[in-house]
């Protein structure tokens, strides 16, 4: 429709080529607009588009009038409707582009029957060509689709290979060595325990390969002691920070203060790690009976100058907080 | 108090049944999504104990059907996962809170009374969870109080994450109880309603969504 409007203003047969430019600018713009957003696959055509295709198509329709000219510049205009129709295959294209043509021809009839003709191989061609547009882009378009799904059923394939052979391995291993000694309740428990913090770490952990970090490394301490002294070790992390010597000082504390409380209380404890980019702290809270201050048993007083120096060392600070019949919470941090 | 348990294991529904004390009376059970919609809305119970992994979509499931309808029954989840994806899709949906398997009986029934007096249920890890999340935002992209955790909220969801009772952190900050349990409970509304485009970022990140 454009290259039309182009040949008749350069040919002069057109008086006023203003309103022929606006309708240019205008069908452009809108049929952008309409084909990016329809490029979206959207189920229904809306209505907004259909109305002003429709619009569009009448204002076209009597563009030749104004103009002063009698090409066929408007016959342009439904064979873009039906392009767009084509690429994206709603029913409502097809048939407002099909009214629009036939309202063509019914105008040219106004004319001569030799401009029908014309008229109508010429949308007859428009409808070929438009044709043959819309079913390229839908034999592209599926070939892409097939192609990532047959990717995609891959990965889906291999992942499945590896949940198997990880339950193969390890949880089916596990189950029958509880199987073997079913009357020692303890060993039952820690295997049990064990193999289910395996599993939901390897089921629910990231899937892209384990991070190193610290807070990784809190994690498996955790796990550790908790498997160790059959007590129930959770940790919970919020942040992540680098293994270095400070963070590995914190770690090597914390796991002092762990095992302790591990070893003294048999409730278990609670381990919180936040780590910010300045500033790493530990938190490790027991449930025991607590100690006041004065009567400090032994060897938990001996633990603490321990942790304390190893924390000291590398610029933190430590401290333990107790309540008699709250337990007692360590505290470490430690700057990065 | 009246009980509904949704879970598809039999054994642990058993077990839940015994579990309970005598004035919590379980009116009800189900094993799939569907029949437990429907069930919840015949019988109305108090709390619903919610497994989040149940076959056919899962827990969010149930809760979107049934507060269609009774927006006012509260939902407890349950889950053999700790992990933070089942966490976020099934708060967001609408749960009061959430417990592990391995809990406590002791602990079990306290969380049960807290969802039915409408206070909500933060394990250690969801804490965990809510600090790391609502952490990353920037703070110059911040344009509502729904995506930020005030001062004191995250002093209380840093002490429940180091193990901290309700009545601890509130000798520890000189808060009463009820106050703590409030914090807590804003922290809830603010996770299930902020549609920060961080928050989702952050959690697809780490694949949660």
């Amino acid at each position: 429709m454009a290259l039309l409007s182009l040949l008749a203003v350069t040919r002069g047969t057109v008086e006023r080529p203003r309103p022929v430019w606006l309708l240019v600018a205008a069908a452009t713009l809108w049929g952008v607009l309409t084909v990016l957003t329809q490029l979206r696959q959207r189920p229904d055509e809306p209505w907004w588009v259909t109305i002003g295709d429709a619009a569009l198509a009448s204002v076209a329709l009597f563009a030749h009038e104004w103009a002063g000219t009698d090409d066929l510049i408007y016959g342009g205009y439904p064979a873009i409707t039906v392009a767009v129709a084509a690429v994206t295959e709603r029913r409502r294209g097809w048939l407002l582009a099909t009214a629009l043509a036939v309202t063509t021809l019914v105008r040219l009839q106004v004319a001569d029957f030799a401009a029908v003709l014309s008229g109508l191989s010429q949308v007859i061609s428009y409808f070929m060509v438009a044709g043959i547009v819309g079913w390229a882009a839908h034999v592209i378009y599926a070939a892409d689709q097939e192609r990532r799904e047959a990717e995609a059923g891959r990965a889906r394939a291999e992942e499945r290979s590896q949940v198997a052979a990880h339950l193969h391995d390890s949880v089916l291993q596990t189950l029958a060595l509880i199987q073997r000694e079913p009357h020692d309740g303890d060993r039952v428990t820690m295997l049990a325990r064990s193999q289910e913090r395996e599993l939901r770490e390897w089921l629910y952990g990231p899937s892209d390969g384990p991070q190193p970090g610290l807070a990784e490394a809190v994690k498996k301490m955790a796990a550790e002691v908790d498997e160790m002294y059959r007590v129930p070790i959770e940790a919970v992390v919020v942040g992540d920070a680098p293994v270095n010597e400070t963070t590995a000082a914190l770690l090597a504390a914390g796991r002092e203060a762990v095992v302790n409380a591990a070893k003294h209380t048999g409730g278990g404890a609670s381990v919180y790690l936040e780590a910010t980019s300045e500033l790493v702290r530990l938190f490790v809270r027991d449930r025991g009976s607590g100690f006041s201050v004065d009567q400090v048993p032994e060897d938990r007083h001996g633990i603490r100058q321990s942790i304390r120096a190893r924390i000291e060392r590398v610029g933190g600070s430590a401290r333990v907080d107790s309540i008699p019949g709250q337990g007692t919470e360590v505290r470490l941090e430690v700057p990065l | 108090m009246r009980v509904f348990v949704v879970d598809d294991h039999d054994l642990f529904r058993v077990g839940i049944r015994h579990g309970l004390p005598p004035d919590m009376e379980v009116v009800g059970e189900a094993s799939e999504v569907n029949p437990a919609i429907e069930l919840i809305k015949d019988r109305q119970p108090d709390v619903v104990l919610l497994d989040v992994h149940l076959p056919g979509g899962g827990g969010r499931q149930v809760i979107e059907g049934v507060h269609k309808s009774q927006p006012e029954v509260k939902f407890l989840a349950l889950s053999a996962s700790d992990a933070p994806e089942d966490v976020v899709a099934v708060v967001r949906a609408g749960a009061r809170g959430y417990v592990t398997k391995t809990v406590s009986p002791g602990e079990l029934e306290d969380a049960i009374r807290r969802v039915a007096e409408g206070d909500a249920v933060f394990s250690p890890r969801l804490a965990g969870f809510v600090l790391d999340a609502f952490s990353s935002i920037p703070t110059n992209q911040i344009d509502s109080e729904l995506d930020l955790l005030s001062e004191r909220e995250r002093e209380v969801l840093q002490h429940i994450a180091r193990g901290y009772t309700y009545r601890e952190i509130g000798e520890q900050l000189f808060i009463s109880v009820k106050t703590v349990e409030s914090h807590v409970s804003a922290v809830l509304r603010k996770l299930q309603l902020s549609n920060r485009n961080e928050l989702t970022r952050w959690a697809v990140e780490r694949k949660l969504i």
